[in-house]
């Protein structure tokens, strides 16, 4: 197993969170549920663990009379998925790697 | 783990960082800020012809509006991001390009003899700028994901 896969964030309910976060500052707690298609307490279960490891942060504000929660990647959170991106990466090249020799015809 | 999961897994990491990109364009180029925006414009350029006090006057109303749509569509965006370098060109290029189509328009307006060829001008403006939203949000939506692929 390469060494920077995260097995913390490698869950699928947390790894999606997280690469909806990643392209963006703070996103709204809505649209992460929405789009991720969970219910609010399974996505705050999942916000919470992420926020214990120090992945993310959560602020909570009004507009107008709406209360409105966001989420955002912390600097640890956004280092740790671009690794474990990367180490994703690898593996599936590394799959590639093994599994081409053995289609190839011999000269 | 078998190794369609982490292959899976980076599909999954793509199409969640696309819908995050989608979203944001979506709002930031909505129907009801294209609107607001054509109507900014309309009123700040087409105050460029009225006599003093009045132009000053307009032009802040005008530039009001524009500052609280900023404000409204800031806080109601369900993702918000840090504009990239090229996002910043983009929208440089989309300016330079709306002052070009204005003054173009005004010129044409002059030399067609149109007894208000400030507000004309203005018209065509804020007609250019909706038109402009609905052209180039593919292609703003097409830039984003192009950045997320190489860099």
């Amino acid at each position: 197993m390469d060494a920077e896969f995260d097995e913390f964030l490698h869950v699928p309910a947390r790894l999606s969170v997280v690469a909806l976060l990643a392209p963006a500052g703070w996103v709204e707690f809505g649209f992460v549920r929405d789009t991720v298609g969970t219910s609010d307490s399974a996505l705050s279960k999942q916000i919470s663990a992420l926020a214990d490891a120090g992945y993310v942060e959560v602020r909570k504000g009004r507009d107008g009379g709406a209360r409105r929660t966001h989420v955002r990647l912390t600097r640890t959170g956004r280092g740790a998925f671009e690794r474990h991106a990367a180490a994703l990466d690898r593996i599936v090249a590394a799959a590639r790697t093994r599994a081409e020799p053995a289609g190839e015809a011999p000269a | 783990m078998t190794e369609y999961d982490p292959r899976r897994s980076l599909d999954d990491i793509r199409r969640y960082g696309d819908s995050t990109r989608d979203a944001y364009v979506r709002h930031a180029f909505a129907t009801p800020y294209a609107l607001v925006t054509a109507v900014m414009l309309f009123i700040v350029y087409a105050a460029v012809d009225l006599p003093s006090p009045w132009r000053m006057i307009v032009v802040a109303l005008g530039l009001a509006v524009g500052v609280g749509a900023v404000a409204v569509g800031q806080a109601r965006a369900p993702v918000r991001r840090r504009p990239s370098g090229a996002e910043i060109v983009f929208c440089v290029i989309w300016g330079v390009a709306l002052v070009v189509v204005y003054g173009a328009a005004r010129i044409l307006a002059y030399a067609f003899g149109l007894p208000v060829p400030g507000i004309v001008a203005a018209g065509v403006l804020a007609v250019a700028s909706g038109v402009a939203v609905v052209a180039t949000r593919p292609l703003y939506r097409a830039m984003l994901r192009n950045e997320s692929r190489h860099g």
